[in-house]
């Protein structure tokens, strides 16, 4: 196997022309840098994996070298080597960023540690470049399968399917009703080398046990009663692709346990059949429970978590992701405005702050659908806030009542969506808005004049339930909160886990 | 004198200098010896050409070459400082603008005197250091590294 080339930076020629040979004798493209400053200049004009430099160099030295290749963002993993009598240069070396040191002389032990040290640098190089890759591939992205969304979060998602997919892992995805989990598993399938193979979606709450047992399985002629022909279950179906289990939490024990088994041993058997019929199949699954309650209270075994769980993936629920919502809203006035041959080109501002208010708890589903309903409602080229908002919230008022406040949300963020549902509750009126929030009128229109030009980046959230969660990394786990913003509360559904 | 007895602030500042690059260079040819000989054993030892493996022994012959210059030149010098020092002729020189970092001066005599100098040139040419003689009297400047410096 070819490995991403080695430069070594060392003005000793002893040592670089018999390093170079030890190292191309394990394999690596090497390369040589008799000083810190042609190192630099190969390394702007070509990518090295990893660099051996030497701490005390002509021109540039180790530690300059380090901090020329953080200023200008060169990717490349250091080891320094040193003959400095002392660690302390070493370990400085090591702060600004080295993927480790080791120090002269080079003994037998010392280039055994150094020939063990290039492959972890080496790895860890790849990995980030791959990486690298990924985020600039993914970066302006609107869209990614079916799936729509621009943050931060949803570009997570993303990345997350780009790196599982490829491999044939099972995948359990997290996310509350209407966050698209199934678009997810879609995007996984057509992703991974199964892609040609069939998708097989099954949701394992629709249907009753006896049916579902018949779906997953099959059955043989003669299997029950009525049961005039043989008949291949999903697995059979889904043979060399995928099959989709949503809501798998509510699937009932005694079938979690043929399903286990059926994992195990990648074969099942239909009802009523005495021979094992092989499958190869990638399993999928979904739920929306919370499943720390669901395994303790024997919903869910664990032995069949654990064989679903191999990666766990969390779809952040819209209220997380508004920076989503007028793409999405956009987007769907669009198709439903062609779909049902409509003239209807955009919201009105008053229909917008209702949108980016709204804590969607039904998700992109429900906007989906408001806005499908908003187009067919609609009596001008645009949509207003009484078309778009669901009848009994135009009853009651009740949207008004709390806002979301993940966790890594900032003040802004927090502000931001105060002022919006305040706005909201009074119309639209901004001097009101401005009484009930403790804010001056004149900062209240700019909060809601940057909202609408499409500055409405919320923060992110984290989940506690140990999925992948697609959000910034430093981002602690921890549950969603709900801060009421007024006494009345609302009922809307809130993450579980 | 040890290194870290070079390191003591009592040491005149040119000596721990010297001790410190020739330690620094000591290393950088052991290294030297150590990886040639590693390329030479692995050579032979999957068979390749006389020329091949005769290459990187050459190198590591030299490197030899460099470590003992650099440790005969050490230890000639720790041994004249150390004389030096205790017959009071050892002396830090303030800088006069040459160009040296630091300097000292002392009184290198005896049967022997000839082949320590010659050997203390060796290593000073090694590790940017320029050497002045007025009869017995030697002076050692520290110049900036970089100055003199060549590797083999």
């Amino acid at each position: 196997m070819k490995h991403p080339k080695v430069l070594i930076a060392d003005d000793d020629r002893s040592i670089t022309e018999g390093l170079s040979a030890i190292l191309r004798d394990e394999g690596y493209d090497v390369a040589v840098a008799i000083d810190g400053q042609k190192a630099l200049d190969q390394l702007g004009a070509e990518p090295f994996g990893v660099v051996l430099a030497d701490l005390k160099m002509p021109k540039v030295d180790g530690l300059a070298l380090l901090k020329e290749l953080q200023q200008r963002a060169i990717p490349t993993e250091c080891i320094i080597v040193t003959g400095q009598a002392t660690v302390d240069s070493a370990v400085q070396a090591m702060r600004e960023g080295a993927y480790d040191y080791v120090e002269k002389p080079l003994t037998a032990d010392k280039l055994n540690r150094l020939k063990a040290l290039i492959p972890k640098a080496l790895e860890k190089f790849t990995v980030q470049q791959k990486n690298r890759e990924l985020s600039s591939k993914l970066e302006g992205l609107t869209h990614y399968g079916e799936l729509t969304g621009q943050s931060e979060e949803m570009r997570a998602v993303y990345q997350i399917i780009e790196a599982v997919a490829p491999s044939n892992a099972s995948v359990l995805i997290f996310g509350e009703s209407g966050t698209g989990k199934e678009l997810v598993a879609r995007a996984l399938h057509a992703k991974s080398e199964r892609a040609k193979g069939p998708f097989f979606a099954l949701n394992c709450a629709a249907l009753p046990k006896d049916i579902l047992e018949n779906e997953l399985f099959g059955h043989e002629k003669g299997a029950f009663t009525g049961s005039v022909n043989e008949k291949p279950g999903a697995f059979e179906m889904a043979d060399g692709g995928t099959i989709f289990l949503d809501e798998v939490a509510e699937m009932p024990p005694d079938i979690q346990v043929k399903l286990l088994r059926a994992i195990e041993s990648r074969s099942i058997r239909r009802l009523g059949g005495k021979k094992e019929i092989d499958v190869d199949i990638r399993i999928l699954a979904a739920t929306n429970r919370d499943l720390q309650k669901a395994l303790s209270e024997n919903d869910l075994r664990e032995d069949l978590y654990y064989r679903l769980a191999v990666v766990e993936l969390f779809l952040p629920p819209l209220r997380e992701r508004l920076g989503d919502v007028k793409l999405l809203a956009n987007e769907f006035l669009v198709r439903f405005a062609e779909q049902n041959g409509k003239v209807v080109t955009g919201f009105d501002d008053a229909a917008w702050e209702w949108i980016l208010s709204y804590t969607w708890p039904g998700n992109v589903r429900e906007l989906k659908n408001a806005v499908e309903r908003a187009v067919i409602m609609a009596a001008g080229e645009k949509i207003r806030a009484s078309d778009i908002m669901p009848r009994h919230l135009q009853r009651t008022g009740e949207f008004a009542a709390a806002i979301s406040v993940p966790p890594g949300a900032t003040l802004a963020d927090t502000r931001r969506q105060l002022v919006l549902r305040a706005f909201a509750s009074t119309n639209g009126d901004y001097a009101r808005t401005a009484t009930i929030v403790g804010m001056n009128p004149a900062d209240v229109r700019a909060e809601i004049a940057s909202l609408l030009n499409g500055r409405s980046d919320t923060a992110t959230a984290s989940t506690a339930n140990g999925a992948v969660r697609a959000s910034k990394p430093a981002e602690p786990a921890a549950k969603a909160v709900k801060a009421p913003a007024k006494p009345a509360p609302v009922k809307s559904k809130t993450k579980k886990r | 004198m040890t290194e870290a007895a070079a390191t003591d602030k009592q040491t005149p500042k040119a000596v721990r200098e010297i001790v410190r690059r020739a330690g620094h260079e000591l290393r950088n040819a052991l290294s030297g010896i150590s990886v040639n000989v590693e390329v030479a054993r692995s050579r032979a030892e999957r068979g390749a050409s006389g020329d091949e493996v005769t290459s990187f022994a050459d190198r590591a012959r030299l490197q030899v070459a460099v470590a003992t210059q650099l440790a005969n030149g050490l230890i000639s010098l720790i041994s004249s400082v150390l004389t030096a020092a205790s017959d009071g002729t050892l002396r830090s020189l303030p800088l006069s603008g040459a160009g040296a970092e630091s300097q000292i001066e002392l009184m290198i005599y005896g049967d022997r005197a000839a082949s320590v100098l010659s050997e203390i040139e060796r290593l000073a040419k090694l590790i940017d250091v320029e050497v002045e003689l007025s009869g017995q009297r030697v002076i050692l400047k520290v110049l900036p590294e970089g100055k003199s410096h060549s590797k083999v």
